[in-house]
């Protein structure tokens, strides 16, 4: 079992490596969005335990106060004193230290005139620490709208629904049993390339294939099976032996 | 390199000094003084800033005792020490994660070059667990590795990866200087 990498994932990787390399030292922002379940945080959380990064997940009551005892209790730093004291005591210790700060659940950063992430702002100006911004799809144009803020984001990484290349690979590192071609493709259209629906399509296929005492689970084995659940519109989503799947199949 | 890590301790014995003084004491090269340096540093027998070298207390009572000092792997501070190794970013992954399965760790870290990263990172989850790091979490995952975990408030100790010596049974944590002996019975390698 193993890390995949994804589409979504290369074009992170690349975008962080420019922002490693930028010019402007103040720029060092990165903005990363998407839909939910398709991988932001997996990718991000990978690459932050890779560079070493602080990884804060924003609350919907944070204030500028609270960010900063967040930030200097994952840096192994006592959260106490005055803000302004304890927003010195960070910079002093973590500027220069190359040391990325990832902020994940982003939009929580957005209320009262994006104050929370003014602070993040000037921290980053300040201790030229690069920070990842991890939001959902809507967060670009939320924070388009603060200028300021905009002009410091170096890099934007959009992440797109998995592709069915990428599903594939997911379902050959994760699943237990055997997956035919089609089937994979058959979990790509169930879960419209989003990652979180492939997992729990997978841990499904997994149950019927123990169930059923089989090694190799191919479409017509499960055709009509719900596999997934569409909530949006309330109908399940079964197994189809499609022309298409087929056909790409072979 | 030659390692002369005693006689390195003993040329620190009256007080700072810098490289090149400590390499025309000893008759040794500048480079060989600072590979010297650098395992002791690791230690903590050493403390260096800017060139300039002096002894710790621990490295006046290692001095004092007359022990002999190895270039070899630093009872139980390597994972501290090696920042990219699987179990430093395990650690780092803990920390990120409310909750996680070995499975999750593996799904997340591993690139398919580890050796026996199943065995390495069960281990240590193990020997975590045994020192009292974790809380374990009452939904299992399915599978083989299904058991889940939940780093506690108190078990978050800070950056530093605690290091597992397995040899020795114990857990040393570099944020917090606690030891605790959790034995070697249980933390044999299961897959």
């Amino acid at each position: 079992m193993r890390f995949v990498k994804t589409e979504n994932y290369v074009r992170f990787s690349q975008a962080a490596h420019a922002v490693e390399q930028r010019g402007a030292a103040e720029a060092g922002m990165m903005l990363v969005y998407g839909l939910p379940g398709s991988g932001k945080s997996h990718v991000v959380s990978n690459w932050a335990t890779k560079v070493g990064a602080l990884y804060l997940r924003a609350n919907v009551d944070w204030t500028p106060r609270y960010f900063l005892v967040e930030l200097a209790k994952v840096a192994g730093i006592d959260p106490y004193g005055p803000s302004s004291q304890l927003f010195s005591v960070l910079r002093d210790r973590l500027a220069g230290s190359l040391t990325p700060l990832v902020i994940d659940e982003a939009e929580f950063t957005l209320p009262n005139n994006a104050a929370v992430l003014e602070k993040i702002r000037d921290f980053s100006d300040r201790s030229e620490m690069t920070v990842v911004l991890v939001g959902m799809e809507r967060i670009r144009s939320k924070v388009a709208r603060y200028q300021q803020i905009f002009s410091r984001i170096a890099q934007v990484v959009e992440f797109k629904p998995a592709s069915p290349v990428d599903v594939g690979h997911v379902c050959d590192e994760l699943a237990e049993i055997e997956m035919t071609q089609a089937l994979k493709l058959e979990v790509h259209r169930l879960s419209s390339g989003r990652m979180r629906e492939v997992l729990n399509i997978i841990a499904n296929i997994e149950r019927i294939a123990e169930t059923n005492g089989l090694k190799q689970v191919d479409v017509g084995q499960l055709e009509g099976t719900v596999l997934s659940y569409n909530w949006e519109t309330c109908t399940p989503r079964t197994v189809r032996r499609s022309a298409k799947s087929t056909a790409r199949a072979h | 390199m030659t390692w002369r890590g005693l006689s390195v301790l003993a040329a620190l014995r009256d007080g700072p000094k810098l490289t090149r003084q400590i390499a025309a004491d000893l008759g040794m090269s500048s480079a060989n003084t600072r590979a010297n340096l650098a395992p002791l540093a690791a230690r903590g027998l050493v403390r260096s800033r800017e060139g300039c070298h002096q002894l710790t207390r621990e490295g006046l009572e290692v001095l004092a005792a007359g022990r002999e000092v190895t270039s070899g792997p630093g009872m139980g501070k390597a994972v501290t020490h090696h920042r990219g190794t699987l179990r430093a970013r395990a650690w780092r992954a803990m920390r990120i994660r409310d909750a996680f399965s070995l499975d999750d760790l593996m799904l997340l870290l591993c690139d398919g070059g580890e050796k026996d990263a199943a065995g390495n990172l069960g281990g240590y989850i193990r020997a975590l667990a045994a020192a009292g790091y974790f809380a374990p979490m009452r939904r299992q995952h399915v599978g083989r590795h299904g058991e889940r975990w939940r780093l506690t408030l108190a078990g978050n100790t800070g950056p530093e990866a605690p290091a597992w010596n397995k040899a020795r049974g114990v857990v040393i944590d570099q944020n917090t200087g606690r030891t605790f002996a959790i034995g070697r019975r249980h933390f044999a390698a299961r897959r």
